[in-house]
């Protein structure tokens, strides 16, 4: 008897219990991102839409068996080693393929690319944090065969990946259905310096890998049979392969479970993942998944937005949602969110001020937890800011333009041009207004969430830190005024310029915040304030001194235009045919190139509209229309950070045409089909854009404050907009329509300003539904429930 | 894969012999020439021109467009060579344009005054960044991909974005351009190229005016043969750029029309 028989005999002897269901997508559409087919040219955009992440890992859409167009990649936060290149700077340590499994009927192995595709389709449901694969191909030698596979990364025990396959042949007659099991370890290269593969029982298998100078991860997972299915090890044909005779009907199911766990230094992280994968082994596929589509139930209560009436921004908006969650840790505050996510090598995993600016708010008001956890990653590297603002000669902490593991600067000082010429990164040495941005972000959370514990634990140090850092940072001119030089602003057409209004007005707004939140703890907790200011080496003088110069630093703000200077010389820059320049998005230092684009006036992204934007409790609304009407014809849009930013600021200024121009421009950064930007990661700030475009702009809900604002401005097309938001402990529902807005405090009690037409009224909201409707003359009026 | 050669005994004729067989050389064609009878004209080569020292010339007679075409079915050739010699009309001779619009087969073609091909080193693949526009990229790489050569695909930045489903042009977000503008190309790249070797070839990204970058770049890297992809039609307001640098390429041209990218 040939092992063939052997297995024939025996899968169809057993009385096996019933097959375990397989999961399926929901019925509601509008949670589903769907992909059709297979397309070779487009299949890297694919894998990164269909990223599943949950903060610790992130594994990419790719195909279980492979495609020499596939760029598959599982991410692991924190994890990093020394790049090769030059210069060095810290690079992500991939994991192995955890999902890899290829199918083999008879003795042909399933291949995308060779037979005939009937269906083929990859759904991402968004409810569930699964992407499904549905596959039913006629292979090359004639046979149908039906595959289809569910993977999630679960959002309930963020150790764990799953993945359950199943098989069967879609037509009469028994086949060998066999899976190969064995995943693709990586080779060494690149940050990582050495892997090793050890096997274990079960055909289980431990995959370490150490990053150069520092950093490693573990991935422990196991595949076995699906319970129930007519399976076993069948050794003698496949080594490690998972496989049996089946008639037609006969499904052949196997689960895979992965486990990784990270460190920073070059501990071995094997036990705890072997410890993970011992956990997720004991309760199963079914219960794992049953867990996890809990956890995203539970997230999507806290954080959904929903759309009614534009099914594109519906789609847009939850797909921002999604990922959004999926590349935050709310558990380990050593981690943050890439510029990608988890969902690219490109930027290297590395954090940027895209995080605070762009993500961090649709945390604060969502998730607030993890927005904390973020703001613990800049807490927990103040020392690299501190070494930063060091190395060039200032104090305080100057934050790493790029940060990856360590919070030191990881921006490259240059790279090798295309003739092999060195061409120098700015941004590392000259864009600080990250230092201030983390602070915006520091400050923002607290308003909005009243963590006075944080605050005192971590805020206040943050504030003082980058408030020193800013006194230290600028020059007494000959007028007699503040300033700063040689910086880069958001728009970084434009380099090494001077009094960058952006960064000097946040400079100012982190001096005096910082002054303010230290005279709270000095009120609330002196003890602790003195400490801290002891520990720092701050003293009166000092805070007078950085008094002074929040007080002298110029902005380029001329009260007789309303207009801020983006930087001083600004006005006198060249003056650019902008319908060269459209449609937008358009980069202008591409078409133009980068010599006439330095001297001209325009602008890659908001940058005194960003100002405006997030100044808003500071700055007039005459001001930012001011400036809005004098910057976004000349902004092109160059930055996939500046449009949704545009479209929030649009919105509350009630231009629709233009905020809904931004909305689906930010909207195609990553969807888009003819454009390609998604193929290398998704665009995080973007995201976070749209989220801020949807809430502050079209529904107008924004803080003011210590209050909410409520002032709505939704498309003709937009039938209502619902979410929920978190604010100072209260929990709150609001459904957004044209004339009538309802707010839900669930928890807790919400002080609410009705926008134009009220005069600053305010109300006081406790739990209960609480109805609003627009008046003839425009403005919102409380109705009753 | 065979290239008929039409030849017609000119000096012009033999420079175009010659340069068609470098190109058929370097790619592993064999070759089969051509002399067309057009009616009243006479026979124009002799059966013992010394420049077809080791070819087999075939005479055809007919207007000349129809029976090159008819000779390139009979010989089964799916590449085809002819000279351009422009007219003040059209800017191309009545053959020229015949083949241009209705020859299902790729076009080698020179025009009097174009540097020679003596060697295929360096070939540059001008491309739009759609999948349509990438025919001649796949030509490229199936055909003259092979070491000691340089394939170039060349984008240049327009602002134009294409609608079809697929497309990659420029990047229209470059929030860091040493991260963006890297991940591009290389997505590029393996978008557009399908070298069946494996090879990695350079993305090189200009903006301007497409046809003179185009030419400015042929001319500036001394570039072999220049690779495009043509839709067959000079209606009103099409394939301006396409008319441009088959009329003032410094070098050579590999027409890929969409007939033959139909046909194969």
């Amino acid at each position: 008897m040939d092992a063939r028989t052997e297995t024939v005999d025996r899968g169809r002897a057993e009385s096996n219990p019933p097959v375990h269901p397989f999961p399926e997508p929901t019925n509601d559409p509008a949670w589903l991102f769907i992909c059709e087919g297979f397309d070779a040219l487009r299949e890297r955009e694919v894998e990164t839409w269909l990223t599943v992440a949950n903060g610790r890992m992130g594994t990419r859409g790719a195909l279980e068996e492979g495609s020499p167009h596939s760029a598959p990649l599982t991410l692991v936060a924190g994890a990093y080693g020394d790049g090769t290149g030059d210069p060095i700077v810290r690079e992500p340590l991939p994991a192995a393929d955890w999902y890899s499994l290829a199918l083999r009927v008879d003795d042909g192995r399933l291949d995308i690319e060779s037979g005939h595709i009937v269906v083929h389709r990859r759904i991402l449901d968004m409810s569930q944090g699964i992407v499904f694969r549905e596959w039913l191909h006629r292979d090359r030698w004639g046979r149908l065969v039906r595959l289809r596979t569910a993977r999630f990364a679960s959002l309930d025990d963020r150790a764990i990946l799953a993945l359950r396959a199943e098989a069967r042949m879609a037509e009469p007659g028994p086949a060998l259905l066999q899976w190969e099991i064995l995943p693709k370890a990586l080779m060494p290269e690149g940050a990582a310096l050495e892997i090793d593969v050890l096997r274990m029982q079960d055909a289980a298998m431990l995959i370490r890998t150490w990053g150069r100078n520092g950093g490693s991860h573990a991935l422990a997972l196991a595949t076995y049979p699906t319970p129930g299915t007519p399976f076993e090890q069948c050794a003698q044909r496949l080594p490690g392969g998972i496989g049996a005779h089946l008639a037609a009907g006969g499904p052949a199911g196997v689960d895979r479970l992965a486990a990784v766990a990270a460190a920073a230094s070059h501990d071995s992280c094997g036990t705890a993942a072997k410890t993970a994968l011992a956990r997720a082994r004991s309760r199963g596929f079914d219960e794992l998944l049953h867990r996890h589509r809990a956890a995203w139930s539970d997230c999507w209560r806290q954080c959904d937005l929903r759309i009614d009436g534009d099914p594109e921004a519906q789609r847009a908006a939850r797909f921002s949602v999604y990922h959004m969650v999926g590349s935050a840790d709310p558990e380990n505050g050593s981690v943050s969110v890439g510029a990608r996510g988890l969902s690219g090598m490109s930027y290297l995993m590395h954090v940027f001020w895209d995080t605070e600016i762009f993500v961090v708010p649709f945390f604060i008001y969502s998730l607030p937890d993890t927005a904390r956890t973020l703001l613990t990653y800049r807490y927990a590297n103040l020392d690299g800011a501190r070494a930063k603002a060091r190395h060039l000669g200032y104090r305080g902490a100057l934050f790493p333009w790029e940060s990856a593991d360590r919070g030191t600067e990881t921006t490259p000082e240059h790279v090798i041009g295309p003739h092999g010429e060195s061409i120098p990164i700015l941004s590392g040495l000259m864009e600080h207004h990250i230092s201030a941005d983390i602070a915006w972000a520091t400050t923002e959370y607290w308003r909005a969430t009243g963590d006075d514990v944080f605050m005192a634990d971590m805020g206040v140090e943050i504030m003082l830190e980058t408030a020193r850092f800013w006194a230290s940072r600028t020059e007494l001119g000959d007028d007699g005024r503040r300033h700063i030089r040689g910086v880069v602003g958001p728009d970084e057409y434009h380099e090494n310029v001077s009094d960058n209004a952006f960064t000097n007005r946040m400079a100012r707004w982190n001096v005096d915040h910082a002054q303010e939140a230290l005279a709270w703890l000095r009120q609330t907790q002196p003890g602790r304030a003195d400490a801290l200011l002891t520990r720092m080496g701050v003293d009166d003088d000092e805070l007078a001194e950085w008094t002074l110069v929040a007080a002298g630093l110029v902005d380029g703000f001329d009260p007789r235009t309303r207009l801020y200077e983006q930087f001083a010389g600004f006005f006198e820059m060249d003056d650019v045919d902008l319908s060269r320049l459209r449609p937008r998005p358009m980069s202008a230092d591409l078409v133009l190139g980068r010599e006439v684009t330095l001297r001209s006036k325009v602008v890659k992204q908001a940058d005194v509209v960003m100002l405006c934007h997030l100044l808003a409790d500071e700055i007039e609304p005459a001001t930012a229309r001011a400036n809005y009407d004098y910057y976004e014809p000349i902004t092109v849009h160059g930055s996939s950070l500046s449009p949704g930013i545009s479209a929030a600021v649009a919105a509350r200024q009630g231009r629709l045409d233009d905020a809904l121009e931004c909305f689906r421009m930010a909207c195609a950064v990553d969807l888009s089909d003819n454009m390609g930007n998604a193929s290398s990661g998704l665009h995080m700030a973007t995201m976070g854009g749209i989220w801020q475009a949807v809430v502050v702009g079209f529904a107008g809900i924004w803080r003011h404050h210590e209050m909410l604002t409520l002032d709505p401005h939704l498309p003709a097309d937009w039938t209502r907009v619902a979410f929920p938001l978190r604010f100072r402990g209260a929990v709150l529902q609001f459904e957004i329509g044209h004339d009538r807005a309802t707010i839900d405090v669930r928890q807790g009690a919400v002080t609410l300003e009705l926008g134009p037409g009220n005069e600053g009224a305010t109300l006081a909201l406790g739990p209960g539904t609480h109805t609003f409707t627009r008046g003839g003359d425009g403005a919102w009026k409380k109705g009753t429930s | 894969m065979t290239m008929l050669i039409a030849y017609d005994g000119s000096a012009f004729g033999v420079e175009l012999l010659a340069s068609a067989r470098v190109l058929a050389s370097a790619a592993g064609w064999p070759i089969c020439v051509v002399a067309v009878e057009e009616p009243g004209v006479g026979r124009l080569v002799a059966d013992d021109d010394s420049a077809l020292a080791g070819l087999e010339l075939h005479h055809v007679s007919g207007s000349a467009g129809s029976a090159i075409l008819k000779a390139a079915e009979d010989h089964e050739a799916q590449i085809v060579a002819l000279g351009l010699r422009s007219d003040d009309r059209h800017g191309f001779g009545h053959v020229a344009l015949e083949l241009l619009h209705h020859a299902d087969t790729l076009l080698f073609v020179m025009r009097p005054g174009m540097r020679p091909l003596t060697a295929v080193r360096r070939v540059l693949v001008p491309m739009e960044g759609s999948p349509s526009d990438s025919a001649a990229m796949h030509v490229a790489d199936l055909t003259l991909c092979a070491p000691g050569r340089e394939i170039v695909m060349l984008h240049v930045v327009t602002g134009a974005r294409p609608l079809e489903a697929g497309s990659m042009p420029a990047p229209r977000f470059v929030d860091s351009a040493y991260y963006d503008m890297t991940a591009w190309q290389r997505e590029f790249e393996m978008r557009f190229s399908s070298c069946p070797h494996g090879r990695r070839h350079r993305v090189d990204v200009r903006a301007g005016d497409i046809g003179e970058v185009i030419l400015a770049q042929a001319t500036e890297s001394s570039a072999d043969l220049i690779t495009i992809t043509w839709k067959q039609s000079f209606e009103e307001g099409r394939a301006l750029t396409a008319r441009h640098v088959l009329e003032c390429s410094p070098c050579p041209l590999l027409v890929v029309g969409q007939r033959a990218v139909a046909t194969s």
